[in-house]
């Protein structure tokens, strides 16, 4: 699995938050590998780990509260488990960096948007101030801020959304890094803007050959990005597939469920699948496969045990007893 | 944006000083009888001719021979002069002297305070913060709990209890001489500060646990938000991050503290005056309040009042240059 062009490979990533009540496990034990230049989606429902898992790779989750452990953080040829904080200090930023999903709570609102672009140019390339101004101006201009030299002294109030958007994609593309992580980009924004912003976002992966790990709950914006695509639910991949296939053809349940739960214009005898119930609570998690209680296909045996992640070929693989096939969907 | 901002914080400063001019002048006067009848009743030998002169020459030295409309007018015009009335004590020295000659005194103390106040409770609070649910901010915590269930005259009644009369380190009561000695010398200096030391003490305690709680508060919450991860995404280093980011962000509620006591300063503590016997404008307050002198207590009311005024005005405007947010209408787009 791990080859040598390899972007990014996790193996086994594991974070626990212990409170007085018990133990939350937010992510059990997963592995990810992202190719150069390739899009890849982590697509899960609210809670079910995604940003654990982004923060984690970034090294920024706290610990405490959370307890971490990875058999293997490999960044472009680095092994990164055993960095100290210092040490990520000279790799965030310039080698991974992280966009995140709500523009206005991400940017600080008592420092210019320039400014704040700045930081980095200032402690990567160790530029001037004049100098750092120069790129930033630049940068902005690259992903579409229309006149960049006013914007560079606007402070985040100041722009819409679409645009405080488009600062965080600036300054996360700012040193050019090879990996970039994409939590939620555009959830804060409304579909319009949506569009534009994955436009850009997607353009300037193109331009820079970047590796991106777009994480997110809605899968139609993850249609037109995502070379391939992990699904997770409650802290663990379900499914892993190249993207055509997964929406042609999912074979885990959840995922069917997910796909089933976008409504398509085009297709008049569409069922509309929904999953009934909620995401079982983290401290609570059932016995057997995680998703049982909410599955229709569930067995005996998926209620004593955990399913193991299988590979079905053509680079999927899928953690169920009873995996879909095209026949069996309805 | 910002100047039209500027502007309007000082037309409104200005509007609202004038109401408090006001207010000042007309509500002492719902409780104020004829001054002649107060000061100089009928002595029994007068007939009442001659108390009627008296009472006209009363009036005329009081400034109340005229109509309250006229009085408003002329007390108005006077301080545009400088000028606060005169007082009813012996010898009608001026308002403004007496207030110029008492404020000194309580300056000493509340600046004194103020300062200890702020900077080591913003340094103990930080210090919290980064220990966060350790000792030193269990500490801090359960402190402020204290602290604020105890008012500061009681703590200053143990202070004199404990390190006036017990360990005898600090004078328990001002010295009577040290006002009329005092001559800019450093021993008259010192003396000040010797005597003043207890009384600082006393409101300084409060004063620390207060900023260094709001401090620790607003550090935990600014570096729980989202643009804090960003910042160490971006790789910053962690001093960068706090001074940067967090400190940036944390400092507004400190500042707006801040604004609060300075227009406290002047005040001065009428309590703590008293405990310590300290001659400044809370004793002097107190002395226009019972010898029923409103000339006094109006002069008084007003300096406090515009001083307060000035020092809002002054934390707005900081707080306009420290958070790009603020504005007029407060709106956040």
């Amino acid at each position: 699995m791990s080859e040598n062009n390899d972007m990014l490979s996790v193996k086994n990533l594991k974070v626990v938050f212990p409170n007085q009540m018990g133990v939350v496990r937010a992510v059990e034990g997963i592995d990810l590998h992202v190719k150069e230049g390739e899009c890849v989606a982590l697509v899960g429902e609210s809670g079910c780990g995604k940003s654990v898992t982004s923060l984690s790779i970034m090294k920024l989750i706290g610990t405490p509260p959370a307890l971490t452990r990875v058999d293997e953080l490999v960044l472009d040829g680095v092994e990164m488990k055993d960095l100290t904080d210092r040490e990520m200090q000279h790799i965030r930023g310039s080698k991974i960096s992280m966009i995140f999903q709500d523009a206005m709570t991400a940017l600080n609102p008592v420092m210019t948007v320039g400014k704040q672009i700045d930081e980095v140019f200032i402690k990567h390339f160790h530029m001037k101030k004049e100098e750092a101004k120069k790129h930033s101006i630049e940068a902005l201009a690259r992903v579409g801020v229309p006149s960049p030299e006013q914007r560079y002294h606007d402070f985040p109030h100041q722009l819409s959304g679409g645009m405080r958007q488009r600062v965080l994609i600036a300054m996360a593309f700012a040193c050019e890094p090879k990996f970039i992580i994409a939590d939620e980009p555009t959830t804060a924004l409304d579909v319009t803007i949506q569009a534009q912003v994955l436009e850009v976002l997607a353009q300037m992966q193109k331009n820079n050959n970047t590796s991106l790990l777009l994480i997110t709950h809605d899968l139609s914006i993850v249609a037109n990005m995502a070379d391939r695509i992990y699904v997770m639910y409650c802290g663990k991949i379900v499914e892993e597939s190249p993207a055509y296939p997964l929406f042609k053809d999912p074979k885990h349940p959840y995922t069917e469920g997910l796909l089933g739960a976008i409504p398509k214009l085009s297709d008049k005898n569409h069922e509309f699948i929904q999953i009934p119930d909620n995401v079982p609570h983290p401290m609570h998690k059932p016995e057997g496969c995680y998703f049982h209680p909410r599955c229709r296909y569930a067995t005996e045996e998926c209620k004593c045990q955990m399913p193991p992640l299988v590979d079905i070929g053509d680079g999927r693989k899928v953690r169920c007893f009873h995996p879909l096939s095209k026949g069996e969907k309805s | 944006m910002k100047k039209s901002y500027i502007i309007k914080r000082i037309l409104y400063t200005v509007l609202l000083f004038f109401v408090v001019l006001t207010l000042n002048f007309f509500i002492p006067r719902i409780g104020i009888d004829d001054p002649a009848e107060r000061y100089y009743p009928p002595q029994g030998n007068m007939s009442d001719i001659e108390y009627d002169i008296v009472k006209q020459a009363t009036r005329k030295q009081y400034g109340f021979d005229v109509s309250t409309w006229k009085q408003y007018l002329r007390y108005v015009d006077g301080l545009f002069h400088g000028d606060l009335g005169n007082s009813f004590k012996s010898g009608s020295p001026k308002v403004i002297d007496l207030i110029a000659e008492r404020l000194p005194w309580t300056l000493v103390l509340s600046i004194t305070t103020l300062f200890i106040g702020a900077i080591s409770g913003v340094l103990i609070g930080a210090f919290a913060a980064w220990k966060r649910g350790r000792w030193p901010d269990l500490v801090l915590m359960n402190a402020s709990t204290i602290t604020t269930a105890l008012p500061s005259f009681f703590i200053a009644l143990i202070l004199v209890l404990i390190l006036g009369f017990e360990a005898e380190w600090f004078p328990a009561y001002t010295d009577p001489n040290m006002v009329a000695d005092f001559d800019w010398s450093p021993e008259a200096i010192g003396t000040v500060f010797y005597n003043a030391a207890l009384p600082i003490f006393s409101m300084a305690i409060g004063s620390i646990v207060g900023y260094a709680q709001t401090t620790r508060n607003s550090m935990i919450a600014v570096s729980g938000e989202d643009f804090i991860v960003t910042a160490r995404a971006k790789g910053l280093s962690s001093d960068t991050v706090l001074y940067k980011h967090t400190l940036r962000n944390a400092i507004l509620p400190i500042v707006t503290n801040f604004g609060m006591s300075v227009s406290g300063l002047v005040g001065g503590a009428v309590v703590i005056e008293q405990i310590f016997n300290w001659n400044g404008m809370g004793t002097l307050f107190l002395e226009a309040n019972n010898t029923n002198d409103y000339p006094l207590m109006m002069g008084i009311m007003l300096f406090l009042s515009t001083f307060a005024l000035v020092a809002n005005l002054v934390t707005d405007l900081c707080y306009c240059l420290l958070d790009p947010r603020v504005t007029v209408d407060g709106g956040r787009r």
